[in-house]
This record gives structure tokens, C-alpha cells and sequence, in this order.
């Protein structure tokens, strides 16, 4: 298959504009006759259903939460990045665009993420006018804070819970054309497959989650806004509801998954207490700016942490990386926190280490510190019982944020016509590595201010016939849902699907988690395989398919987790290089630093579905570099 | 500190209209558990038992999508101040405790299946009127409309709200003040949200009486439930607002200041 | 703007606060009972009342205060349970919620009963030689009316309570401890105030 990312000609600044100008446009009378179903209703979901419906699409917006205002990007904390320039610090659209392509340790397609740069102003002045209230100077204009060893101050904020702000932007938009009668919503419905006919997204396949019942729906076009896939680790610091299984789907039905093996470790959560534990906190980034990461020099060191002189004490982070410290990106971080534990130096659980606030305490005072991260501390006592202004606090890194996801071309359409992937759902912007305060960016300027354009140029050019629920393909494929359903029920066993999950969470982490190599990949293949036949030997789900019953929900995702785990170890397994998130132990420099191999893997790998248990095909669409140098990241 | 072992009174209700009734739980917790994890764990050992889990509904588990609910032992959210329900560990029960645990009860937030409640009633209140017009693409930069930072932070304070609906639950008449007043307050102070200030605070409170919530007491539960600490300042601020769209016919009040 | 839930609060806000300056109003009169020159001054202010041209209008306000303060109520009342159905089996009160907060329908009622006896008993009872400093003296002077109107002053202090500071909140104008603190002060004198006359009267036979 040719894999052409559809990338405008012209030079950098110019595609976009250029571009939007090609697209052909659906007369106004037209857009009321199109139907489009938007799956999700996060950032991207929201955005792009609120969008459409004002310029007269008809859109029907599904969710699994009992309401879209609920949908996971609302518990993103920090901040959203923006190439204003307010503070005058030297910030531009194309250092936004350098910044995060670098970020992304060179991974990510060029013309997509310069365009990311271009809109994300107009996303602050979207919000703005929305009524989010982002922190102010008293001046009265928007204050900025740097974020995420970003060297400008370009991250707008909204105390600590910017993402719930920026979604109740976008949800409150949304509500705006469900009153207006744009928008039709369907809370509490589960997408079980795509509808692919005559070669064309048209519909999908949903459950009721209240009543049970499944049915199809037919549109003109499919957008799937559905997030990451973090929870196939299990420990996740996702929603507990975040799943793979609209994407996994669409896979199934042709669409590519490109660099599945993208995630993103985040190093500061709170670390695993139990067996028993159901997902795991995230810890604002911003804890670094004061708090110094250690571990104490003798593994089994006994004493308490403050007992513990400072001759006794190894900074690492401090000691590694002179010029960055605490401060260093996500994935290095992240790398470093797991290799000292690895050496048997952690502490409590042994899978932990220290982030100290005495310094900071003792420099600034603690009404100063408590000021800046007094939620957090509390946050912090209340999960843990310890409390951080006298004993330090214990993290760990968890996983966080997917990078890879269906593969789209620079309209955002993934290989199947009518499909179209938006936010943490598509590959497209982050690389191998997203940065702080990016993917909010991401979600809204897919929904804002790309795919308004991008759908019409589609749907104005596209010979859409005269196919509804009763065509064949629609048939098929809600048979095949029931019959799912059906064959997940009928397994009569033993084992939860929490135990499933959980055993499937902890292979993923131990060998495709923060460090991989060849062997572990292997082993972890055969075991994924072997786990999912017991699955669909050994699951008991309990209650009917007719009703409300939250055990089968869950089968049914861990049931795509399994497979799509499969395909994530195969890609960590070809793409033999380091880069960004994605560390193979094999490629690292002398000091234990990331080694990309940009003569083989400057690519981006889109895998097709070849059957379960087979070995997906591999197909690449070549990166091309013309406006950055690559170059190897230091942090030294 | 040691494992608890707790017993739990469990609200059971198979459907919408079916009839609902107790179940009591024999369970043991440990500290560090939370609240979510212990009824995980109860779960987990019910489905091995082939018996039907107890159905509760949550999300992100860090206090802020507002997907989790229940009453415990008659507390919305449970014992803990500023914090929902997947926000408490069991570290605040004792060993021996008896927990007994409700879905939010009122008319407006119908019984899914046991502690599952329907909360669309809020989306019906936000679409009458809890947003700006403002099309995508037409708005101007950023900086051009100036927010002074206490009438920023006024609104955030408002805005916080995660729409659990903890203040409903509690409110001996299953009033919807402080949730409809949060997200009023939220817009009619920022000078963005002026335009239509006075057929918002019209139309919500038509939609949130329409939607069959009570009337406020004034006797602040809501308040001491909230996650978000909202405070019942914002219930008198949407009074006024209330008042003033009777009053004034023209949409060019002048700005007011809040609380 | 009075058919909304927001609107009958308003209603209940201000005909409780008419009702309200009516108490003071009239507990300020009946202080003059505790003079010490046997009934004269307070007979005169009766009789002054009575004679008023400005009183049956007064009056006209002053019921219709009353049953609307009352029909708004009913009203709310029944808003209440029509949006709880149904209750929690455990039940712990937070916030400001209070005995006196959650009982104002049962002590507005009972200040109801209460009235139409009073009324009865001083506004149509028969006054002799001593007027109605007299009537007030030995109606008191019986144990059992006296420590009925005891009682009753209290239910009236548990309703003014929750009232002032509620009336004022719902009219816009919250102001946190303060006005809660002024309000259970203000119950506490007017409900003693009144509590005091037969308690004096029945002590000083």
C-alpha cells in the first residue's frame, strides 16, 4: 500500500494557507444534507462536533461518560502552549514548530506540526472568548508560565485543572448546537465497531450502555476523537474508562496504527501501594522547578529519609544532567528514575524515589511553597497519608500519554476514506515524545481549526452513495458486534477481567514499558498470545447483554487490549533504534542515553491488520527533514 | 497501620423501576486502599462467585471528570472536605465500621442500576443557556478583552465546578442552586459573557425548574459537600442576577462586581 | 417571576421580613406591660392602636403577608418532595443545616395554630375595668396558658433562627457568619423578649 501523507507543496509557512484555499468547499445549502458522527467528546471530539455543527452539518456526538463533559482531557492539569509571544521572550510559530519536533525526537511529520504551531494561537483566542478562565497579570492580560524545560514562557493555564476549563469551553459550544439542534448527543453509548461500505467510513456500531441494546448508525463521514490507549498497561494515569477498542476497530477494518509502541512515561506519580490498585496519580510536572530528585547511595538503607545525612544521598538527576537537573524531559526522567531502582536503590516499595521540598522549604519558606503547590501537597497526604511538608515525597513514573494512534494524512483521513482521526486517537504531531502542555494544543486545533476545513474538502469531492443501515455492510458488521457480545458472555470460566487486565498490564510494563529489548519483546509476544487464549477460556462476565452491566463493558475492551498489545511489542520489536519514549536497551550511548538511527527508522511505521496472531504488515511513510536539522538531544 | 474490616450496607437496584433494597458486605481494606478500590475488591470477589457486581459509576479517579458519586453513611462524596468520593481512602474508617452506601437520591437524578445515577438533567440546564455565542473563528485576540485577575479568579472559583452533582444529592429538596449558580456566575462575571448575561440568567433557572429540581433553604449543605468548595455566596449571586433579568430590560446592564 | 422556585423564595423572603418587623414592632409595644404603674401606659398605647385610622390597613398588609408567606410555603413544600422523592436511610446533616433549619415548616405551623388562638384570646377577648393590661395579667396568671405561651415563644425563636440571614441570602445579599450570627442573636431577643411577659406576669401574682 502507498502510504502518502498527503503533505502540500510549498514551502513550510505556506501549506496550510495555501491549502485551504485548494480544499474545495461544501455550498451552505449542501452542509445541512451531510451527517457526521463524531466519536468522543473530549478536546478534539467536542471541538470538532461544536465546529461542524455551526457551519450546518448535521452531527451526532457519542460518548461513554454519562455526560461529554466528562471525557478524559478534562483531567489534564497543567497548560496548553501557545505561540503568542505575550511575554516577548523570543517565542514564534516556528520555534513552537522547532520545539516540538525536536521534542519529538524527529519523528513526527513536519508540515503537520508547523500547521499545530500556526493554529494554537487562534485556540487561545477561541477559549478566551469562550469564557475560560485562564490565569491573568493584573493587567488584566493572560499570564504565561514556562513549562516542561520549555527555554520561552508560551504555556496559558488555568490553575490546575486548565484541561476541565478547556473542555467545558468546548463542551459548553457543544451544548450550544444540541439546543440549536446541530448536534444530536448519545451519553453513555459504547462504539463497537466501524462500518466500512463500498469502501468508504459510513456508519458505526454502538451499545446502549444503559439498556444494552445495539444498533447502527449511517453518516457521510466518521470521526473517531476516542484518546489513547494507555490503559493497555492496566496502571495508567488515564480514566479508568479510556480504551482502545474505536481505533482497534477501525484497525480491524482496514485503517493503519501507526507507532503504537509511542508512550509516554511521566515521571512524577504517586508509586503503587497494592495489588489492589485500580490506576495511578499523576503529580503536577511542576513539582520539579523545586523539589530534588534522590535515592540514598546503599540500597536497603533503612533509615527514614531525613535521617539520611547528604553525603549519604545521590541527586542523580542533579549529578547526570548538570545543566538541566530535576528538570530534564519526561522520558529521560522517567529512564532515570527506573535505572537507579533497577540497581536496588529505590525506596519504600523499591520501585520509588524521593522528591524533596527541604531545600526549598528552608530557601523560600513554606507559605511560599505552599502557595505554589498546596493542592498538590494536599492531594499528595490525602492518597498517601504522608505528608510532604516534613518527609519527602515518594514518585514513580507511570504511564501517561500515547503518542501513537491510527495513522492520518495531513487532512487528518486515515487510510480508510471517511474516517478521519483527531487528538490523542491519530499519531500525527507528538513523534516519539509529546511535550508538556501539547496535547491540548493538539486536540483542539484538530477539532477548532483542521478538520472544519478538511472534512469539507472530503466531503465536497467525495461520490458518497446511497447507502443506509440496511446495506449489507451494515448488517454484517452489527451481526459480528452481537455475535461478540454473545461469545464474550459465553465464556464460562473463572478468572474477572480485572485479573485479565491487571496480569496484561504488568507483561506490557515489564517489557514493553520504559526500557525494551529484543528478548523481553519476544517472551512478552508469546505470553500476550498465550493470555489471551485463556482469556477466551477462562473469563467470566457476569449478568446479560440487555442490560446495564459494567463487567461486560470491560471484557470487551481488555478483549482489544489483548490483541492490540500484540501490536504495539511488534512495533517496539522492529523499530530497533531509541528514540524519544520508545527505549530500546540495545541502542544506548555509553552514558545510557537514547541512540535514534535516523538512516533506518526516520519513518513512520503504520501497521495493517493481517488477522489475530498473525503478524501485522509493516508500511512506512518516509519522514522527510527540510527545515530542521537533526540532531542527537542532550541534556548534559 | 493494619488491614480494616468493614461491613457494607450496599443499595441494590436492579432497573430503573424496579424495586430497590440492602445488601450487607463483609469486606477487609487496607489503609492505602481507596474507597473505589475496597468496592473494586468486593466486586472482584462477587464476579468469582458468579454473583452480579455492584455497579458504581467512575472515571478518572483523581476527583475531577465528576463521574463518581454515592452517599456514604449520609454524606454525598463521604466523610472529607473538598474531595469526591474516589478522592477518599479507607484510611478514614475504623476497624469494625459499618458503611452503609446510597445513590444520590433525587427526581431529577433517576436510579440506572444501583448506585448508577442519571445526571443528564445538568446537560439539559447547560444547553439553555451555559455557554458564550461565539462561533468558532470569530473570536478576537486573546489579549483585546482585558480581565482583571480578581474577576479572573472570581470566575475560576465558580468554574471549578466538576458537575458531580454532590450539592443536588445533599439538598434536602434536591435544589440545583449551587451547581446552575457556579455555572452562571462562571460567565455573567467575565466580561466575554455579558452580551448575554440577562437571557442566560433567565433561561437557566427556567430549565433547572423545568427540569424538576427544589428550591434552595439556605441551609449550605450543598456547600459543605462540594468537592470544588463552591461557595453558597454563588447561590446569592445568581438570586441577584435573577432579579436583575426581571428588572432590567435592556442586555447593556452595566458590569457588576460579584461576591 | 413569582411561579419560579426562585421567585417563591423571593416571596417567602419578603413577607417573612414584613412579618418580621411586625414582631419587633410589636414586642416594642408590649414592653411597656412591664411598667410599673399598673397598666396605665400600656393601656393608653392600646387604646391608641385601636383608635389608629392607620390600623385596619396595617392589618390588611399584614395578613396578607401571612397567607402568602404561608401559601408560598405550602407551595415550596410541596416543590420539595415532588423533587426527593425518597429519602436516605442514613441521614448526617452538614453545613449550616440545623434543628431549627430543617424544622421550619412544622414551627411555621405551629406559630400558625398558635396565632388564631392568640388573636382570639387579646384582639377579641373581653376587656374590663383594667383594659387590656388586665386580660394579659390573668390570662397569665394561669399556669397553663402561661407555659403554653412559653413554649410557643420557643418554636418562634427556632423559626426566626434560620430566617433573617436566610431572607437576606435568598434577596442576594450573603454575608456568611455575620448575618447568621446577627439572626440567631435576633431570635434570641425577640423570642425571650416575648417569652418574658407571661413569665413575669405569672411570677408577679
Amino acid at each position: 500500500m502507498a502510504l502518502d501523507g498527503h503533505v502540500p507543496g510549498g514551502p513550510l509557512a505556506e501549506k496550510w494557507d495555501r491549502h485551504r484555499f485548494d480544499l474545495k468547499l461544501v455550498n451552505p445549502a449542501n452542509k445541512r444534507r451531510h451527517s457526521v458522527i463524531v466519536v468522543g467528546t473530549g478536546l478534539a471530539g467536542a471541538s470538532a462536533a461544536a465546529t461542524l455543527a455551526e457551519l450546518g452539518y448535521h452531527v451526532k456526538s457519542f460518548c461513554l461518560q454519562d455526560s461529554p463533559r466528562r471525557a478524559h482531557s478534562i483531567a489534564a492539569q497543567g497548560g496548553i502552549n501557545a505561540a503568542k509571544n505575550y511575554q516577548n521572550d523570543g517565542d514564534s510559530v516556528f520555534r513552537l514548530f522547532y520545539d516540538t519536533i525536536k521534542g519529538g525526537d524527529y519523528r513526527a511529520r513536519e508540515a503537520n506540526v508547523y500547521r499545530l504551531a500556526q493554529v494554537s494561537t487562534s485556540i487561545i483566542d477561541q477559549c478566551a472568548a469562550q469564557g475560560v478562565p485562564f490565569a491573568r497579570e493584573y493587567g488584566g492580560t493572560l499570564a504565561n508560565r514556562s513549562f516542561g524545560g520549555a527555554q520561552v514562557s508560551r504555556t496559558f493555564y488555568a490553575r490546575g485543572q486548565t484541561g476541565q476549563q478547556l473542555l467545558l469551553g468546548a463542551y459548553s459550544a457543544l451544548m450550544r448546537q444540541v439546543a440549536a439542534g446541530g448536534v444530536e448527543i448519545f451519553p453513555r453509548h459504547e462504539m463497537l465497531d466501524l462500518v466500512v461500505a463500498e469502501g468508504r467510513a459510513r456508519g458505526i456500531v454502538t451499545r446502549n450502555l444503559v439498556t444494552g441494546k445495539i444498533r447502527s448508525w449511517v453518516a457521510d463521514a466518521v470521526l473517531l476523537c476516542t484518546g489513547g490507549y494507555g490503559n493497555a498497561f492496566y496502571l495508567s494515569t488515564n480514566a479508568k474508562g479510556s480504551n482502545v477498542t474505536a481505533t482497534w476497530r477501525a484497525h480491524r477494518r482496514g485503517a493503519l496504527f501507526a507507532n503504537p509502541c509511542f508512550t509516554q512515561i511521566h515521571p512524577t506519580c504517586i508509586p503503587v501501594s497494592g495489588s489492589y490498585q485500580a490506576k495511578l496519580t499523576l503529580m503536577s510536572e511542576s513539582l520539579r522547578n523545586d523539589g530534588r530528585v534522590w535515592v540514598p547511595k546503599q540500597g536497603g538503607d533503612a533509615r527514614s529519609a531525613g535521617a539520611i545525612p547528604e553525603a549519604d544521598r545521590d541527586y542523580y538527576l542533579e549529578r547526570r544532567y548538570p545543566s538541566f537537573g530535576n528538570l530534564v524531559p519526561r522520558d529521560v526522567a522517567s529512564r532515570a528514575a527506573k535505572a537507579v531502582c533497577d540497581e536496588g536503590l529505590g525506596v519504600g516499595s523499591g520501585r520509588a524515589v524521593y522528591l524533596d521540598f527541604a531545600d526549598a522549604i528552608q530557601r523560600d519558606g513554606a507559605d511560599t511553597i505552599r502557595q505554589k503547590y498546596g493542592n498538590l501537597f494536599q492531594m499528595y497526604e490525602e492518597i498517601t497519608g504522608d505528608d510532604p511538608y516534613t518527609t519527602p515525597m515518594q514518585i514513580y513514573p507511570a504511564v501517561h500519554y500515547t503518542m501513537g494512534g491510527l495513522w492520518v494524512d495531513y487532512n487528518l483521513m486515515s487510510n480508510v476514506p471517511g474516517l478521519f482521526v483527531l487528538g490523542e486517537a491519530n499519531f500525527s504531531d507528538h513523534g516519539a515524545n509529546r511535550l508538556g502542555a501539547s496535547a491540548l494544543m493538539q486536540g483542539l486545533a484538530d477539532g477548532y481549526f483542521v478538520i472544519p476545513y478538511t472534512l469539507g474538502g472530503y466531503l465536497a469531492g467525495a461520490q458518497l452513495g446511497g447507502v443506509d443501515e440496511n446495506h449489507s455492510s451494515f448488517e454484517d458488521t452489527e451481526k459480528q458486534a452481537r455475535e461478540r457480545i454473545s461469545s464474550l458472555l459465553a465464556v464460562d470460566g473463572s478468572r474477572t477481567v480485572d485479573d485479565f487486565h491487571r496480569e496484561l498490564g504488568l507483561l506490557m510494563w515489564d517489557h514493553c514499558g520504559m526500557a525494551r529489548n529484543a528478548e523481553g519483546l519476544t517472551a512478552a509476544r508469546g505470553r500476550v498470545r498465550e493470555l489471551r487464549d485463556d482469556f477466551w477460556k477462562n473469563l467470566t462476565v457476569t449478568g446479560s447483554g440487555g442490560e446495564f452491566n459494567q463487567t461486560l463493558e470491560r471484557a470487551g475492551r481488555v478483549a482489544d487490549f489483548m490483541e492490540f498489545a500484540e501490536t504495539m511489542i511488534q512495533d517496539a520489536l522492529t523499530r530497533d533504534e531509541s528514540c524519544g519514549g520508545h527505549f530500546r536497551e540495545e541502542h544506548q550511548t555509553e552514558e545510557g542515553e537514547a541512540r535514534r538511527d535516523d538512516e533506518d527508522f526516520a519513518h513512520v511505521a503504520a501497521w495493517e491488520f493481517a488477522g489475530i496472531g498473525n503478524n501485522a504488515t509493516l508500511h512506512k511513510e518516509e519522514l522527510a527533514f527540510e527545515n530542521v536539522q537533526l540532531t542527537q538531544r542532550s541534556y548534559k | 497501620m493494619s488491614d480494616v474490616d468493614i461491613t457494607l450496607k450496599v443499595w441494590r437496584q436492579d432497573g430503573p423501576d424496579q424495586k430497590g433494597r440492602f445488601e450487607t458486605y463483609q469486606t477487609q481494606a487496607t489503609p492505602d486502599m481507596s474507597f473505589l478500590e475496597m468496592l473494586d475488591v468486593v466486586n472482584d470477589s462477587l464476579e468469582e462467585g458468579q454473583k452480579l457486581p455492584i455497579s458504581f459509576d467512575s472515571d478518572c479517579r483523581e476527583g475531577i471528570c465528576g463521574m463518581c458519586s454515592l452517599v456514604i453513611n449520609g454524606v454525598a462524596h463521604g466523610p472529607g472536605e473538598g474531595t469526591t468520593t474516589c478522592q477518599l481512602y479507607m484510611r478514614s474508617f475504623a476497624d469494625g465500621d459499618t458503611i452503609t452506601i446510597e445513590p444520590f437520591r433525587a427526581r431529577s437524578f433517576p436510579v440506572i442500576r444501583d448506585l448508577v445515577v442519571d445526571r443528564s438533567a445538568f446537560d439539559d440546564i447547560v444547553q439553555a443557556g451555559g455557554y458564550n455565542s461565539v462561533n468558532t473563528g470569530s473570536a478576537p485576540d486573546a489579549n483585546s478583552v482585558l480581565v482583571s485577575k480578581d474577576r479572573a479568579e472570581e470566575a475560576m472559583d465558580a468554574a471549578a465546578c466538576i458537575g458531580c452533582g454532590a450539592c443536588v444529592a445533599t439538598c434536602k429538596n434536591a435544589s440545583a442552586m449551587l451547581f446552575v449558580s457556579a455555572k452562571l456566575k462562571h460567565l455573567n462575571v467575565l466580561p466575554q459573557g455579558q452580551p448575554e448575561r440577562r437571557e442566560r440568567s433567565r433561561a437557566m433557572l427556567k430549565a433547572m425548574d423545568d427540569a424538576g429540581f427544589g428550591h434552595c433553604t439556605n441551609e449550605y449543605e450543598c456547600e459543605a459537600v462540594c468537592p470544588k468548595e463552591i461557595s453558597v455566596g454563588t447561590i446569592a449571586f445568581l438570586n441577584r442576577e435573577v432579579y436583575r433579568s426581571s428588572l432590567v430590560t435592556s442586555s447593556l446592564a452595566p458590569t457588576v462586581t460579584g461576591e | 417571576m413569582f411561579s419560579t422556585s426562585i421567585g417563591k423564595k423571593l416571596g417567602m423572603a419578603l413577607t417573612g421580613l414584613v412579618l418580621y418587623s411586625f414582631l419587633i414592632g410589636h414586642l416594642a409595644g408590649n414592653l411597656q406591660l412591664f411598667f410599673d404603674d399598673g397598666g396605665t401606659a400600656f393601656n393608653t398605647y392600646a387604646e391608641f392602636m385601636i383608635s389608629n385610622p392607620l390600623l385596619v390597613p396595617t392589618e390588611f398588609v399584614l395578613l396578607g403577608a401571612l397567607v402568602l408567606h404561608v401559601w408560598f410555603a405550602a407551595s415550596l413544600t410541596r416543590l420539595s418532595r415532588q423533587a426527593k422523592p425518597q429519602g436516605y436511610a442514613v441521614r448526617q446533616a452538614v453545613g449550616g443545616r440545623s434543628l431549627a433549619s430543617r424544622t421550619m415548616i412544622w414551627s411555621g405551623s405551629t406559630i400558625l395554630i398558635f396565632l388564631v388562638i392568640h388573636i382570639r384570646t387579646f384582639k377579641f377577648g373581653q376587656t374590663g375595668e383594667g383594659g387590656l393590661f388586665a386580660l394579659v395579667a390573668d390570662t397569665f396568671h394561669q399556669p397553663g396558658w402561661a407555659a403554653g405561651y412559653v413554649v410557643v415563644m420557643t418554636v418562634l425563636g427556632f423559626h426566626l433562627w434560620h430566617a433573617m440571614h436566610s431572607a437576606f441570602q435568598t434577596l442576594g445579599w450573603h454575608a456568611r457568619a455575620g448575618w447568621r450570627r446577627a439572626s440567631i442573636l435576633m431570635s434570641i431577643l425577640i423570642a425571650g423578649g416575648f417569652a418574658a411577659i407571661p413569665i413575669y406576669f405569672f411570677l408577679a401574682q
